[in-house]
């Protein structure tokens, strides 16, 4: 077990490196080139443009630049902004938090519907129950995520004007956040009127997300379900004398669930691809508004440190859905 | 008639009422996107200053965006970038899944190696982000956004079509032809590519839509197919910033991807039921 978990540290690392060296190189390639944009700012004078390469690290050879980069990562310095020289890392701790709240409200939201419409839609199969659980999960995974979020704007914030268009909290509230966690931080810090409003806030955004979640998370469970109940320990388990609701909730469920497990690193990525997406629909800033923004204005550093953050953090979950995937089931364990 | 000259699969896909009506509505839209200019007399892209965001109208039954443009030529013209986004990148990634698993798969050795690991990191970005990443590098254009898409979807068909030819490996045909001395080239056409094809193919029909809805997506946070281009992300985003006053406009392009998401997912679904029962969709 200790030696799996080592091996797959190892692994997760050299991944890391070469997405690292993935963006790096690539970003180089392509209208984000630093000296292409240095060339442009500085309107071509040489003395600007050498002074401002010398100033950036850009004089040095290509190889020595990552080493440096690498070097910076390791030490937590990913860069400073071309537009205001801050450093980036600053602007991703203030948003890293934004996103974890919405993908972990989302992942909340996905999986409670998702197992319970997928454990319905199996034992009931065939019925409406079925039917109605795969079509909810076919929109979860068909719809477009930024139409859903603006037709959840137009219909809860302009018409019924019961939940706020976007953002994580009301300007008129005047709040210091501690951890970066709204919800969290309004609990700590005893100010229900600041929970109430980062929860409303946060409500349809992950509500959109979510649904994109328990499409996935239907369709998994149903078929898994659906194979657990087909099994002999369940026939045994009615034989038993255990009604078939009790025999589907204790016997066949806990085994349908490990499959779903299985699933848990590509759901996190459907998260991350979806918050890119839903956070600029809501104006919700997070990790993917601030790479989508820091797109716009060719900000390179934030680029590259965004996406390099983004593929990071799936790095990680997948590393770690894989060990619970280990820890959870004994066949795959002593194997 | 035509239904006779389907293959066998596909007819068998096609007896199931909702993968028929899946297929017809994908045939309708493929036939709206080559038929554009004859269902609509304007121009996608000419701007009638004198008349915005008109209300539906005989003249305009979907109104007009805020340039004075016909909504519904717009939506029309658009199912040409969606189409052409869903299956060329999916093709794409076919080819290359197709020809990287027969290296990895079939050669095995080093090249197997290389390929799985690349895969591997390639799948350590989560896809619309890889695909994000594609387009910053190579700038936004209609042909960028089908290569990013695509080469986003290679490593799932990659490892896909290895693992089909490793377990044709186990077969004692596929030993018994290795062992009567067939060529490579012999092996791929006689032993491999009939069986993998075929699957892998079904495979990809139920990547389109996350094909289209990808490609959408790119073109919703801006850096996909550029303006004046009639594209269906595109038309949401320009309708995002008027929901205050016009709530309702980007109802008709969101749905219009919507239907089309569904109805690939819904006939990939039915031809992969329909071709192999026990397959599962690799793809979601």
């Amino acid at each position: 077990m200790a030696r799996f978990i080592v091996h797959r540290a190892i692994q997760m690392f050299a991944v890391l490196l070469a997405v690292s060296a993935i963006i790096f190189f690539a970003l180089r390639l392509g209208p984000f080139d630093p000296s292409a944009q240095l060339a442009e700012a500085t309107s071509g004078d040489p003395a600007r443009i050498a002074e401002m390469r010398a100033y950036w690290g850009l004089d040095q050879p290509i190889i020595v630049q990552y080493g440096k980069y690498l070097a910076g990562v390791a030490h937590g310095d990913l860069g400073r902004s071309l537009l205001d020289q801050q450093p980036v890392s600053r602007a991703i701790g203030d948003r890293l938090p934004a996103t974890i709240e919405l993908a972990l409200m989302s992942m909340l939201l996905g999986t409670v519907f998702g197992l319970g419409m997928g454990v319905l839609a199996a034992y009931k199969q065939e019925t409406w129950l079925d039917v109605g659980g795969r079509s909810a999960a076919l929109v979860g995974i068909s719809f477009p995520t930024f139409w859903l979020g603006i037709m959840g704007i137009a219909i809860f914030a302009v018409k019924l004007q019961w939940l706020p268009a976007g953002g994580r909290i009301s300007s008129e509230i005047d709040f210091q956040p501690t951890t970066g966690f709204y919800v969290l931080d309004g609990l700590l810090q005893r100010r229900l009127d600041v929970v109430s409003d980062a929860f409303q806030h946060l409500l349809l955004p992950s509500v959109v997300l979510g649904l994109l979640v328990a499409g996935l998370v239907t369709r998994i469970t149903r078929a898994a379900m659906l194979e657990s109940l087909a099994k002999d320990y369940v026939r045994t388990a009615e034989a038993k004398g255990n009604t078939p609701q009790r025999a589907a909730i204790r016997h066949a469920l806990p085994n349908a669930l490990l499959p779903i497990t299985t699933i848990l690193g590509l759901m996190f990525g459907l998260l991350l691809s979806g918050a890119v997406i839903v956070e600029t629909v809501f104006a919700f800033p997070g990790m993917g508004k601030l790479l989508v923004d820091a797109i716009s204005v060719r900000d390179f550093p934030q680029v590259q440190a965004s996406i390099l953050v983004l593929a990071a953090i799936y790095v990680l979950v997948n590393a770690v859905a894989d060990v619970l995937y280990v820890v959870s089931d004994p066949r795959v364990r002593l194997s | 008639m035509l239904r006779r000259m389907l293959p066998r699969p596909v007819r068998r896909a096609l007896g199931d009422p909702v993968t028929a009506v899946a297929g017809s509505i994908v045939a309708l839209i493929i036939l709206a996107a080559i038929a554009a200019p004859l269902l609509t007399p304007y121009d996608p892209a000419a701007q009638d200053p004198l008349h915005p965001l008109e209300s539906p109208s005989w003249s305009h039954p979907f109104g007009t965006d805020q340039f004075g443009r016909d909504i519904l030529t717009r939506l029309l013209y658009g199912a040409r970038i969606s189409l052409v986004v869903g299956f060329g990148s999916v093709a794409l990634a076919l080819v290359l899944g197709l020809i990287l698993g027969i290296l990895s798969g079939y050669y095995r050795s080093f090249a197997d190696v290389m390929i799985m690991r690349s895969m591997d990191v390639a799948l350590a970005f989560p896809l619309i982000i890889f695909a994000t990443l594609v387009v910053v590098v190579l700038g936004p254009s209609l042909p960028t956004v089908i290569f990013a898409v695509g080469i986003s979807l290679v490593p799932l068909f990659t490892r896909l079509a290895r693992s089909m030819i490793l377990s044709l490996r186990e077969q004692e045909f596929f030993e018994a032809a290795v062992s009567t001395g067939c060529t490579d080239a012999r092996m791929m056409r006689h032993h491999v590519l009939p069986h993998v094809f075929p699957l892998l193919f079904v495979q990809a029909t139920t990547a389109i839509g996350l094909a289209i809805l990808s490609g959408a997506a790119l073109s919703f946070i801006g850096i996909g197919v550029q303006p004046p281009a009639a594209d269906w992300g595109r038309m949401v985003s320009e309708f995002a910033p008027l929901v205050f006053v016009h709530p309702f406009l980007s109802f008709y392009p969101g749905l219009t991807i919507a239907i089309t998401a569904v109805a690939c997912n819904l006939l990939g679904d039915g031809l992969l039921r329909a071709f192999d029962p026990t397959a599962t969709r690799v793809i979601t």
